[in-house]
């Protein structure tokens, strides 16, 4: 299983204030870095019109950070297809592959915020017609990199799976859950008659026993103070609140992520990271990297990790 | 008169690196068939010093997705970008309103634009949760104020309403510039001073070389024409789009040796323009293969 790290939002969040210029500027640093620890791909997401500047346009910074690292390919976790341009959006994702000469891995989904879709004047409740026209112009363009795509939903799979994509499963996903979701995705493969893409997964991680950082129970509340603002604010809970409205459905909901994230010594990670390879998961996404954890400690982390779990190839020995 | 190099996706690294080696300020790549914003960022681990001018059609898509694109792009070459549009095919009816959306959205604060093709946000049926009366475009550029230049006759009214720098296309005549010129630092003196003027300009190749002093009488004249700040070196004409590497280093060295230098002032004081003849004439004596200095 091939083992890359995330995700690289660039925001400036109320709970981890960031100058946005000097993040941008750090991006091909880190992809150096990432590069340097030996893992096979760093990884980044899209959100539009939020106040902490979430990155829009995650291409255009895989395009500056591939021209500064040789080998490190870089993925979207996700990138919001549904909310593009297909024709425009297509150019975009062939000229950052070949920018990269070769390192993109597309992981898109459909977005769900109305008011993402609202500014751009599109409809969100059209937006699987227009994921299935902007996958077909992508995937019909010379030069267009892998492409994966995000979600479980029995529209998600028959677009990937009848079009041979990857996926990129839930990260909320029990081990004992994944090995289903796979024989599903290649259950509808085979329908099809086409081979089954790869399976990807991302999932919130953090390795404690480094001198000085921080406790798994520091990091458990870390992530949650992220999830709360990000679920609290977006999503839609009963069908008419958000979550913050619903208090109580919100950190139900979000235990899931809680019990879901891996955290633990090297050796915790690496049986975990063991347990997706058999559950047939070839690609996983460590999320390391988020605006309460970006920095020193992470990279402690990131680097504990990699000296006891990467074999060569950036894949788990 | 600061100089600059038109290139293309292609040759976006290459051309770069030398234009900025030769002294150039400015390296233009255009959104086309490939990503400009893309092709731009890409610059960022190659270059230090040099502006990126990002040429992109506007009116046949979204504004903001274009938008976005290029703010990130600012940030990702430390505040070096700037955008110059002109309408796309059949779109100059468009042309305003993507400007307007695009000042908007370089903004940092919420917005509500009214239309008539892009309202944003739209407030469209089927859109119902927490939606928003007015949009905030993020990230911000890097820079404050990001320059958005017209490039083109087509969108000059556009521009002059706006305050907007102008390019001046290689088909438009010295006689044209002259007139806008005139008329607008007459109409407008106080805005003309913040619009920066640019010209897209096709040299001509002889016998291989630059012929460098009618480049120079040309461009005195397109100059002094437009109160020009950039002028902008697109492939000379007949070059089938593209030079070969060896030609375009000669025609940088050429340019930032030759004409450069001699654009900067009004005049030159008695003996200056002699001592860099003679110095050329020196060069080539020792290096009779030609090919660049440094």
């Amino acid at each position: 299983v091939r083992v890359g790290v995330g995700l690289w939002t660039l925001q400036s969040t109320q709970a981890a204030p960031s100058n946005l210029a000097r993040a941008y500027l750090r991006v091909p640093e880190d992809a150096r870095r990432v590069e340097a620890l030996g893992y096979d791909s760093l990884w980044l997401a899209e959100h539009r019109f939020w106040y902490d500047g979430w990155c829009p346009q995650p291409l255009v910074v895989v395009a500056a950070a591939a021209a500064s690292t040789e080998r490190l390919r870089f993925g979207t976790a996700m990138l919001l297809l549904a909310q593009h341009e297909p024709a425009r959006f297509a150019r975009l994702a062939v000229t950052t592959a070949e920018l990269s000469g070769g390192r993109l891995e597309l992981g898109v989904g459909l977005g769900h915020r109305d008011a993402e879709f609202d500014g751009l004047g599109l409809r969100r409740d059209r937006r699987g017609a227009r994921m299935t026209d902007a996958l077909d112009v992508l995937l019909a363009s010379d030069g267009c990199p892998p492409v994966w795509i995000g979600g479980m939903a029995p529209a998600a799979l028959e677009r990937g799976a009848t079009r041979g994509t990857g996926f990129v499963l839930p990260q909320t996903l029990y081990p004992s859950e994944i090995a289903e979701h796979v024989a599903t995705i290649r259950g509808h493969a085979a329908a099809a008659g086409v081979e089954p893409g790869p399976i990807g997964m991302v999932k919130d991680c953090w390795v404690v026993g480094g001198a000085g950082g921080p406790a798994a129970d520091e990091i458990r509340e870390r992530f949650r103070w992220h999830y709360r603002e990000e679920a609290g604010s977006w999503w839609v809970l009963k069908g008419d609140s958000t979550g913050f409205q619903r208090p109580e459905l919100l950190d139900r909901q979000l235990q899931r992520v809680y019990d879901t994230a891996l955290i633990g010594v090297p050796d915790d990670v690496i049986a975990s990271l063991n347990e997706l390879r058999d559950a047939g998961v070839d690609l996983v996404t460590l999320r390391f990297w988020f605006d309460v954890t970006a920095g020193d400690e992470a990279w402690e982390s990131m680097a504990l990790l990699a000296a006891e779990a990467l074999d060569d190839e950036g894949a788990l020995r | 008169v600061r100089f600059g190099l038109r290139t293309t996706a292609a040759r976006a690294r290459h051309d770069a690196v030398s234009a900025e080696r030769a002294g150039f300020d400015v390296v233009w790549v255009d959104d086309g068939a490939c990503n400009g914003a893309a092709v731009a960022a890409s610059l960022a681990a190659h270059t230090s010093g040099i502006r990126v001018v990002i040429g992109a059609r506007v009116g046949d898509a979204h504004p903001i997705e274009l938008a976005e694109e290029v703010a990130v792009a600012d940030l990702a070459l430390g505040g070096r970008t700037v955008l110059a549009v002109s309408p796309a095919e059949g779109a100059v009816d468009r042309l305003s309103e993507s400007l307007d959306l695009l000042l908007e959205a370089f903004g940092s604060h919420p917005f509500r634009h009214p239309g008539p093709h892009w309202p944003a946000p739209a407030n469209l049926a089927g859109n119902v949760f927490n939606l928003e009366q007015r949009i905030r475009v993020t990230p911000p550029p890097a820079q404050l104020e990001l320059p958005v230049w017209v490039v083109g006759a087509a969108g000059r009214s556009a521009a002059n309403d706006r305050a907007l720098g102008v390019v001046f296309d290689v088909d438009e005549a010295v006689d044209e510039i002259r007139a806008w010129w005139r008329a607008t630092s007459t109409s407008s003196p106080a805005q003309v001073r913040r619009m920066r003027r640019s010209l897209l300009w096709s040299p001509t190749i002889d016998g291989g070389r630059l012929a460098l002093a009618a480049a120079v009488d040309e461009l005195r004249e397109l100059r002094d024409a437009g109160d020009l700040d950039l002028v902008v070196v697109d492939v000379p004409a007949g070059h089938g789009g593209e030079l070969a590497d060896d030609q375009l280093d000669d025609l940088l060295d050429d340019i930032s040796r030759e004409v450069r230098p001699r654009l900067q002032l009004d005049r030159l004081p008695p003996g200056l323009d002699e001592h860099w003849v003679e110095h050329r004439s020196h060069h080539e004596q020792h290096h009779p293969e030609g090919g660049h200095h440094g």
